[in-house]
């Protein structure tokens, strides 16, 4: 499983039969005003919903961690 | 500075693929670009001839343009809103194995080989908590990191007998950290660390002295700052805000580290020095809008993406956005856009990477991008500073830009990002960063606009962020680096007492 971000490219408001499609073949995690987070099977599941929903646009969650200048040790002494 | 060569770029509506609903005066400069016309016939600004419309859709529609990267953030300023994209060309995709993950060797048995102690400078009281990153060989970051205990001391295992390249300290709270190359350590060493006062003269100040009575301090401006929360802390004096993490409490958007304290201590900090630190626009509203969890790896393009709708819900005029890095995203483009057409500018810092691409999101067209500078002075000469003064250096040679800054034709703005000291849960430290020269410009921006009454009281709409960002850029001074480094320039405050680096 893994977590993707739908973003919807209609005219809002978002659709709530694309929504109960959203919720039947993934788990919905978080809504936002034109984007769900949701956790679904990484391999099928995802990329069978992204067909269904053509006014959307699925992409990974990504993360990115605090921003920071120090210098990290990348391998150690021998 | 020489010019770069001109590329294609395409000039688009925030929305759709009509001007129609632009601000009159960019309709009417988007009007004027007709095939072959020259950008500097139609726009302001020290636009070369090179830069030119090849192509557009229709006189309202789409431009494709050819310009010089170098020449980016002037055509931004001038067309404050309008989407610069670069032109690309697709091709077929091929497959390629691609390494992923490097082989790691094992580690070898633990022993205890190397003790040192980190003392308070003058003092001799232990230096608990810091974090001591030894390097025998830097450019292959080879090295070994530990953390000084109750007794202030340091345990190495494995770099006895080495010579230490580069040796770095970075104390928790109320310190300066600590830097020394080429030393040979052995058990029972002293390091001083020098402490940190709240009333040091850094970047920060030096460039924007805290408001005296009379001057605009920000306030009517409300600033909103995407970060790892902020407070509680006694200089901060957080409105409200939110926390926009999956599963976490909404309400709780207390600092979960010290990044987003200390961001909001550069923008509004409201403490007195010598015992406290003031902020660059100390009467600005701030809301802070945590979108890291708690022992999270990072934070989610979710999160940051309904902390920008929640911070528009909330009227803020100004988001600071110290964050950034990973896959360019469509959704995060469109928030950033929604905030933009609700009457609210987003700063973004362009990353630490090392002279490296603008990092996402500072890099999308509707982002100002903020990169990091730095003055020799403004910090002690033994810190992890001093391998971060680097070239170009401006036409007032004390100014560089940071070694860690990222650049590009996508910079819109610098600011002083180097050894700046600023409030943190449990005192005051000095943090090096973009995620620093970016609240700088935030701050600086928040009290040149609250001497625009007119400004701030517009409907929120795209007209206003147009109108702000226009503003903004007569108060705009090129520093000498020229405009892969800088952008346009740095913010300055028009009051001829502030240290002001002649025009170039």
């Amino acid at each position: 499983m893994a977590r993707y971000l739908l973003a919807f490219n209609g005219t809002l408001p978002l659709p709530p039969d694309d929504l109960r499609l959203i919720g039947q073949q993934a788990q919905l995690l978080d809504t936002a005003r034109r984007t769900v987070l949701v956790e679904a099977d990484a391999e099928h599941g995802i990329h069978q919903l992204a067909r269904q929903l053509p006014d959307w646009t699925v992409s990974p969650e990504t993360v990115v961690p605090i921003p920071t200048t120090q210098p990290a040790v990348r391998k150690r002494p021998t | 500075m020489a010019t770069l060569p001109p590329r294609n770029y395409i000039l688009l509506p925030r929305a759709g693929l009509q001007f129609a609903d632009a601000t009159p005066t960019t309709r009417d400069a988007i009007r004027s670009l007709t095939v072959d016309t020259r950008l500097s016939d139609v726009l302001a600004g020290e636009l070369t001839n090179l830069a030119v419309v090849l192509d557009s859709t229709s006189g309202q529609g789409a431009k494709l343009v050819q310009i010089s990267e170098s020449e980016l953030p002037m055509l931004r300023a001038q067309l404050p809103g309008v989407l610069i994209v670069p032109e690309v060309f697709y091709y077929p995709q091929l497959f390629r194995e691609s390494i992923r993950t490097l082989v790691r060797p094992l580690q070898g048995q633990a022993k205890v080989a190397l003790k040192i102690q980190l003392v308070e400078a003058n003092t001799t009281k232990p230096v608990v908590g810091a974090t001591v990153v030894a390097f025998t060989n830097f450019a292959d970051r080879t090295g070994e990191q530990a953390t000084s205990d109750a007794q202030g001391v340091v345990s190495f295992k494995n770099i006895s007998n080495q010579k230490i390249d580069q040796l770095y300290v970075y104390p928790k709270v109320g310190y300066w950290s600590y830097w020394k190359q080429k030393v040979t350590l052995k058990t029972g060493d002293k390091l001083p660390i020098q402490p940190v006062k709240p009333d040091y003269q850094d970047a920060k100040s030096f460039f924007y002295p805290a408001p005296v009575d009379g001057e605009p301090t920000g306030s009517g401006l409300t600033v909103g700052v995407i970060d790892t929360g902020a407070g509680p802390h006694p200089d901060l004096n957080i409105a409200g805000g939110a926390c926009t993490v999956t599963g976490d409490n909404p309400a709780d958007f207390a600092d979960v580290d010290e990044h987003g304290s200390h961001v909001s201590g550069i923008i509004a900090a409201q403490g007195t020095p010598p015992t406290g630190v003031r902020g660059i626009a100390p009467g600005a509203t701030l809301r802070a809008y945590r979108v890291f969890g708690r022992n999270s790896d990072g934070a989610s393009n979710f999160a940051i993406i309904k902390a920008i709708e929640q911070a528009v819900a909330d009227k803020c005029d100004l988001l600071n956005m110290s964050l950034g890095g990973g896959p360019v995203d469509t959704a995060t483009q469109e928030a950033i856009t929604f905030a933009y057409q609700n009457g609210t500018i987003c700063f973004v810092a362009t990353g630490n990477d090392g002279r490296q691409p603008v990092s996402f999101p500072a890099s999308f067209s509707l982002s100002l991008a903020v990169s990091a500078m730095g003055r020799k002075g403004t910090f002690p000469a033994n810190t992890t500073d001093a391998p971060n003064v680097a070239a170009p250096f401006g036409t007032d040679k004390k100014n560089f830009i940071a070694a860690f800054s990222n650049v590009g034709p996508a910079v819109d703005f610098t600011g002083p990002g180097v050894g700046i000291v600023s409030t943190v849960p449990g005192g005051y430290s000095p943090l090096s960063g973009t995620s620093m020269a970016c609240p700088a410009a935030t701050g600086i921006a928040a009290r040149l606009l609250s001497g625009h009454p007119d400004l701030v009281s517009m409907p929120r709409t795209a007209a206003r962020s147009d109108a702000m960002i226009q503003q903004l850029a007569t108060y705009v001074r090129p520093m000498g680096f020229g405009p892969t480094f800088e952008g346009t320039g740095m913010l300055l405050l028009p009051d001829t007492s502030t240290p002001k680096p002649p025009v170039t």
